[in-house]
């Protein structure tokens, strides 16, 4: 009914050796372009979502906000937590984005941490 | 109604000693049928056994056999990280929340409970016997009830083999290579264990979802 690919044994890797990020995420695309090329479309429920997790924790954001989208327009079952997904990855965009505004404002203060 | 499935599930009785429902009575789908799940929340495993990596190592193979069924199945390493960020890293935790909790975090209608029983390798004189155990259930976010529970015990030792051909063989094969390496590789075997307590109607019976054709028309014509 899905196009999976090697999906179970993809996230059995990712589980087996979880530090490497860049080849977990590498496969999901690989997985993601297959199903909906030579797949016919039948992109399984969850790999849309999977591969957006990915590249959010890959700080790819942008590409994040596009298969969280993906995920529930594909699968409508899904849209509760995606859209829980999507405002948490744009609330940590802004928040990196404020972070970084900060930092460099507050370079030189060396202060200890806040009570 | 279609033979090919049958055949299958005999071929693997051939290889495969199995113990537990295998041959139990049919269940009782009232409960299932009212609620009428579209998508199934699977929660991080609990595990009974002394092999610390065996829950993570099984969670990977849980969406396919349910997807499969017919229903959205969440996206599980998803759902893993969302609720170790929401304090539950400890899958016991997770299993022993409010389900009605979890139902509404994620927006399911059903969770899928599943505890891993025994993950062992017995090593006999002679040979190396393989067992995995599992206990799943499945309760509904409109109750908060079981719908739906199925424990399925899968042993296998190279002694089992015997003739056959097709599917059976090829799983044999796999299983037979991979228990020739030092560290047994129980991912054919747990992969078997949730292919029968899936399977529908040759196996303990799992309804189908709204993806798949058979579904509201499996219960009705089975009986």
């Amino acid at each position: 009914m899905n196009a999976w690919g090697n999906y179970d044994e993809t996230l059995y890797a990712h589980y087996k050796n979880p530090q490497d990020h860049e080849k977990h995420l590498e496969k999901l695309k690989v997985l993601v372009t297959e199903a909906e090329t030579t797949g016919g479309g039948k992109v399984p429920p969850g790999l849309y979502a999977e591969y957006a997790f990915a590249l959010h924790e890959a700080g790819r954001t942008d590409e994040a906000v596009i298969y969280f989208g993906k995920e529930k327009e594909k699968w409508p079952e899904s849209t509760v937590i995606m859209d829980k997904m999507l405002r948490n990855v744009q609330r940590q965009e802004e928040i990196r984005k404020s972070r970084t505004t900060k930092d460099t404002d507050s370079a030189t203060e060396q202060g200890g941490p806040k009570q | 109604m279609n033979r090919k499935p049958v055949a299958v599930f005999v071929s693997i009785l051939a290889f495969l000693a199995i113990s537990g429902c295998a041959t139990a009575p049919k269940k009782d789908f009232t409960a299932f049928q009212a609620e009428n799940p579209r998508s199934v929340l699977v929660i991080p495993v609990v595990n009974k056994t002394v092999e610390v990596n065996a829950a993570d190592y099984f969670l990977s193979t849980l969406s396919i056999p349910l997807a499969e069924r017919g229903y959205y199945v969440f996206p599980v390493d998803v759902v893993k990280h969302l609720l170790e960020n929401d304090g539950l890293a400890d899958s016991a935790m997770v299993h022993g929340a409010d389900t009605m909790k979890l139902c509404n975090l994620f927006g399911a209608d059903s969770v899928l409970y599943v505890s891993i029983e025994r993950w062992d390798a017995r090593y006999l004189v002679l040979t190396t016997q393989v067992t995995v155990a599992f206990d799943y259930t499945i309760k509904g976010c409109k109750t908060g009830d079981i719908l739906w529970n199925h424990k399925q015990v899968m042993v296998y030792s190279p002694q089992n083999q015997g003739g056959g051909g097709g599917i059976g063989t090829l799983v044999a094969m796999a299983i037979s290579a991979a228990m020739t390496k030092a560290a047994p590789n129980y991912m054919p075997l747990a992969r078997q264990a949730n292919g029968m307590a899936f399977k529908y109607p040759e196996g303990p019976g799992f309804p189908a979802g709204p993806y798949h054709p058979d579904h509201l028309k499996d219960l009705a014509t089975s009986r």
